[in-house]
């Protein structure tokens, strides 16, 4: 069994922790992407199987298949931004950083809120049929990851604003830009899939 | 998942000395956080959720509320959440907090909270490992002694079909960790020279997400059980009773654990080996780790994705399983198998990396061919990924791939095979030091050969055709999970418990342990081989006369084995409790482990090591590591 | 014995001749006993399957049971030379180079590394026998597909259902709860599922397909033997999956031809 000992104390460089981190939420993404995936493959594969002609609902009623890419325009938007914003803490350019995290804080809440409407306004249930059942199960699951996204930017944005990073302790912004890029495209995912209805 | 991002920023450090909200959160308040949301939740969902005309999704949508709310209130209550809400407000922890949720000064009360030095996650895992094989064990002896009498009869049918799942479903959960968690956490780290895991939270959450789903699992025999079995499959757990929700929110919750877990063992290996530890100076244990955790990685959110879907089915009365509105019951084996196959490989690969760790030590010789061993783990990580349908020939999916299916099975034997060579190559005229260790690499040869020539029948298509679903497959996969598997965990146990505990493992009753467990698992699965050839079905609580002489045999032999293993208990508990003190290198070995101080100090190394050659160094002219 | 001769190889004079070489090596006091070890393992692996193993299967009743019990042993057989060489190694260092006791034992072995002839000969071996097992695999494969492409097949439609089984002849228009069928006669089953998931297996003929709700799955088999057999469900289905069988009579052409004639229940047929 292990006994606490004498206190040492080991100070270890911004760079070092952060490529841990990034290398920590690669993996994150690999297992998400595989839930996403999943997603894609279970979508196409009742989509062509078809069973007992059930994947359309009775009375044809289908999303727009433009939604998904309204809230994949909005992330793309705040992922922009906050690439930006992450350029500009490297240079150690605090007011267009915080301006840009910010801003890109807002966007992902614009695209929550335009997930939320789409959901709010599905013109078919939930059990008329595996198209329905998959459209739901891809808008929830990308509200979920906008909420949890969420959650990471506007933390960006207010440590930033308490002066958190700088030119050499980015790694954060980095990584959480890494996160951002893989929920557009997951979002993306998501967006192809219900252009085939 | 915003907690990956949060590291302990260990540059900063106030003089503050206070640790705030984090000195009183542990088990306890957990438990009674917990349990305080999940009746307030279940009372408002009782009034809010309006019976409709099918009340059972009422009850599926209670229950399912009901659990959510546990399991948020347990981490709240556990202070999984405290790190993520203080990054977001900029309070990183200072220094003493660090020190503090490590557990430093805490003695024995940091076994009972969010605790992150990875010795004590390590140790919590083993004993939450020997908990859900005495569990699962229990249950089989339930099992067998049902099947004592070819009419069954001494358990209602439904009850003994959620037996059968449970013992699946606690079984494959403590196989999947049984190596991994208390020595890919306790072990591992020290192993190439680093002071803890790179994100010593997540391995926190990793543990106490388990702890979580503890209850929801025992809630399930109030619900109804799990009477479709482990492997949930619909429509069949569509039919089942709440139980099934339970079991969905356990893989569920699994599924995050082991991702975070995968990420977490996986960048540690990557990141924080020893200077001079490249990769042909790393042990094989520890790529055999990452290799389970890593293709644990993208295989479990798949099962995952099949549990969220049986999920709406079940409360919302959406289609994905059901035929009759455009689902499938093959969209579901699909799913459960590209998780199901990696799996296997997830559970099998570090009992063998263990195995392979043990040899070169009691056999005093070199690892024989290092880089076979590198090819043969990724060999098979690599094939596993396309052989899942072999566990569908008879499901009528897909008839023209059986073909393809097969050969991708086949080759696996390949790099199966390499494994051997290692082992044999390395006992091949070293020395035999019989310790109890070394006892397990000799049984692990003799199961691994059988569980692997009769995967080999199996993947043949006709010859699948007659043994799918009968008691030969349960026999062959009992061959590799435990006959492979958990010998090797056992031989693990064995070698590492001096330095996880400071105690030798007791020799004499660890002997006696074995030679029942071992030659009661041959008696065991051998009479079901033949039962299974004979043509009984597995999971069945009755059987045809013809099958009565097997059946009781493997009853036997289960007797035999559950036995063994309860000696085994005893010897840890005493072993642990006052056995012979071990000193810090009790095997003579050569990996970083064995150099440290035992008990091993709260950081590991006072000095960092610096390697300069591969850790089997036996009988070659010494200038060892570190 | 290639694996211990190229074990043993490193260090050894490279300028005898390989022939030398050999007969030096096996004439090694270890290898011997590891040899003797092999054929001991051998003989007796190799005596039990070919004692026990066709006794313990089940009785066949098609070509298709032959192939599953003739592709058992020929897997079982090959397999034996590779379990005897494990086992054989095993047994040799366990019985002539046990160390006991309490300290390490002194670091006086060889200290082989790797042997590169060893890698290869090995990883040739076992993708020989891979590629063995998968052409037998596709040429019985093909074989026991053989009555799904009869011309002249009888077509039966199996419905499983918690926890009986339904058996349909579309020509006769006849429906029962045990199976008949006339001997050497090529038939189809088109199996489906009124409620979960089920397997249709009828033991002694070799075949089991998934009774699946929504989907019609096939397989097909040619009866060989007039007898009695067994359909049991083969894939968990809920409360009384154990008791979900029932039985195949497989009958003559003429008693077969007599029982699609008759329009009554099962129980009427006198017993074959
Ligand atoms: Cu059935």
């Amino acid at each position: 069994m292990t006994t606490p000992t004498h206190e040492v104390m080991h100070h270890e460089s911004a760079a070092t922790v952060g490529v841990r981190d990034r290398q920590g939420v690669l993996l994150l993404v690999l297992a998400d992407a595989a839930f996403a995936l999943s997603v894609v493959f279970s979508y196409f594969y009742l989509r062509m199987g078809n069973t007992q002609n059930g994947w359309i609902p009775v009375d044809g009623a289908t999303a727009d298949k433009m939604n998904g890419w309204i809230v994949v325009g909005a992330l793309i938007a705040s992922a922009l931004l906050f690439r930006l914003g992450y350029q500009a803490t490297v240079l150690s350019n605090k007011g267009k950083s915080l301006a840009c995290y910010s801003l890109a804080g807002i966007a992902l809440l614009v695209s929550i809120w335009i997930q939320l409407q789409q959901i709010l306004h599905i013109p078919f249930g939930i059990s008329e049929g595996t198209y329905s059942s998959c459209y739901y199960l891809i808008t929830y699951t990308n509200l979920i990851h906008l909420v949890l996204t969420a959650f990471i930017v506007l933390g960006i944005a207010n440590r930033d604003r308490m002066d958190l990073f700088d030119s050499e302790k980015h790694w954060h912004p980095l990584v959480s830009n890494i996160w951002l890029n893989w929920v557009v495209i997951s979002a993306a995912l998501g967006a192809i899939c219900t252009m085939f209805v | 998942m915003a907690s990956e991002l949060i590291t302990e920023d260990r540059t900063r450090h106030s003089a503050k000395k206070s640790v705030g909200i984090i000195r009183h959160l542990n088990l306890g308040t957990a438990v009674i956080v917990g349990a305080l949301l999940a009746v307030t939740v279940n009372r408002i969902a009782t009034k809010l959720i309006i019976e409709g005309d099918e009340t059972w999704r009422r009850h599926d949508q209670i229950v399912m509320a009901t659990m959510l709310a546990w399991f948020i209130g347990f981490m709240i209550g556990i202070g999984a959440l405290v790190g993520p809400t203080r990054w977001f407000f900029g309070k990183d922890l200072n220094h003493d907090e660090a020190m503090f949720l490590a557990g430093k000064d805490m003695g024995i009360k940091r076994y009972f909270r969010y605790t992150t030095d990875h010795k004590v996650v390590g140790i919590q895992y083993l004993i939450l490992t020997i908990a859900l094989f005495f569990i699962g064990g229990v249950l089989a002896m339930l099992i067998r002694t049902n099947l004592g009498h070819e009419s069954g009869g001494l358990i209602p049918p439904q009850v003994y079909n959620s037996i059968v799942g449970f013992h699946g479903l606690i079984m494959i959960i403590a196989t999947i960790i049984m190596i991994t968690g208390p020595f890919g956490n306790f072990i591992l780290p020290i192993m190439i020279g680093a002071r803890d895991m790179a994100f010593p939270r997540l391995n926190a959450l990793s543990f106490w997400l388990l702890i979580s789903i503890l209850p929801i699992l025992a809630a399930t025999i109030a619900l109804g059980g799990i009477p479709m079995g482990w492997s949930g499959y619909n429509p069949l757990a569509d039919q089942g009773p709440l139980g099934v929700d339970s079991y969905i929110f356990t893989i569920v919750i699994f599924a995050i654990s082991s991702a975070v877990a995968g990420a977490n063992i996986t960048t540690t290996a990557m990141k924080m080996r020893a200077r001079g530890m490249n990769w042909s100076r790393t042990p094989l244990f520890v790529f055999g780790t990452v290799a389970s955790v890593a293709l644990a990685l993208p295989a479990f959110p798949v099962f995952m994705l099949s549990q969220v879907m049986s999920a709406m089915d079940r409360a919302f009365g959406a289609n994905f399983f059901n035929p009759e509105f455009g689902g499938s019951a093959w969209l579901y084996e699909n799913l459960f198998w590209i998780m199901g196959h990696p799996e296997v490989y997830v559970i099998l690969i570090p009992a063998v990396v263990a195995i392979m760790e043990i040899t070169p030590v009691f056999a005093r010789k070199p690892l024989f061919s290092f880089n076979m061993a590198i090819v043969g783990i990724f060999g098979i990580v690599g094939l596993s990924i396309f052989v899942w349908a072999h566990h569908m020939y008879i499901s009528g999916w897909a008839p023209l791939l059986n073909g393809p299916f097969m050969l991708t099975t086949e080759l696996i034997s390949i790099p199966t095979g390499l494994l051997f060579l290692v082992i044999l190559g390395t006992i091949w005229r070293g020395s035999v030091w019989t310790r109890l260790p070394m006892l397990s690499v000799y049984a692990l040869l003799f199961n691994f050969i059988i569980g692997g020539v009769t995967g080999i029948f199996l993947s043949d298509v006709p010859e699948d055709a007659a043994l799918h679903g009968s008691m030969f497959v349960t026999a062959h996969f009992h061959y590799t999970l435990m006959g492979a598997g958990l010998t090797g965990a056992l031989g693990a146990l064995a070698y590492w418990f001096p330095k996880m505990t400071g105690r030798m493992l007791d020799e004499k009753l660890g002997r006696i342990s074995f030679w029942l467990v071992q030659i009661g698992f041959t008696v065991t699965f051998f009479g079901m081989f033949a039962v299974g050839l004979e043509g009984q079905p597995r999971r069945v609580e009755a059987y045809d006369i013809i099958f009565k002489n097997g059946n009781l045999i493997s009853t036997m032999g289960a007797y035999t084995i559950f036995i063994g293993m309860l000696i085994l208990l005893a010897a840890v508990i005493t072993s642990w409790r006052n056995g012979e003190i071990a000193g810090s290198n009790p095997w003579g070995a050569q990996t970083l482990e064995w150099m440290t101080p035992t008990p091993v100090p709260l950081e590991n190394f006072e000095v960092l090591p610096v390697v300069t050659t591969n850790p089997y160094q036996y009988g070659i002219k010494q200038e060892t590591s570190s | 014995m290639w694996l211990m001769q190229m074990l043993s190889e490193t260090g050894e004079d490279t300028t005898k001749q390989s022939g030398n070489r050999v007969s030096s090596f096996l004439s090694r006091r270890d290898v011997q006993q590891a040899i003797r070890a092999w054929v001991f393992w051998a003989v007796t692996l190799g005596g039990l399957g070919y004692l026990f193993i066709p006794h313990l299967m089940a009785d066949s009743a098609s070509k298709t049971m032959d192939i599953v019990k003739s592709t058992f042993m020929a897997f079982y057989y090959t397999s034996v030379p590779v379990a005897a060489v494990v086992l054989a190694i095993a047994t040799q260092t366990v019985l002539h180079n046990r160390h006991t006791g309490t300290a390490p034992p002194p670091d006086d072995n060889p200290a082989i590394e790797t042997n590169q002839m060893a890698n290869i000969v090995w990883v040739v071996i076992s993708s020989a026998l891979c590629v063995f097992l998968l052409v037998w695999g596709l040429v019985v494969d093909n074989v026991v597909a053989e009555p799904s492409r009869a011309a002249n097949a009888t077509v039966v439609n199996v419905t499983g259902q918690q926890w009986i089984w339904t058996f349909n002849y579309p020509d006769a228009h006849k429906d029962t709860s045990e199976l008949y069928l006339p001997v050497d006669q090529p038939v189809i089953f088109k199996v489906q599922s009124k409620d979960v998931t089920h397997a249709f297996w009828i033991v002694q003929m070799g075949i089991k397909i998934n009774a699946n709700r929504g989907e019609i799955t096939e397989t097909a088999v040619t009866p060989n033997k007039i007898g009695v057999f067994d359909v049991r469900c083969a894939e968990l289905c809920g409360l009384l999956h154990a008791h979900m069988q029932t039985r195949v009579h497989v009958v003559s052409k003429a008693d077969y031809e007599k029982w699609l004639a008759n329009q009554g229940s099962v129980e009427q047929w006198p017993a074959s």
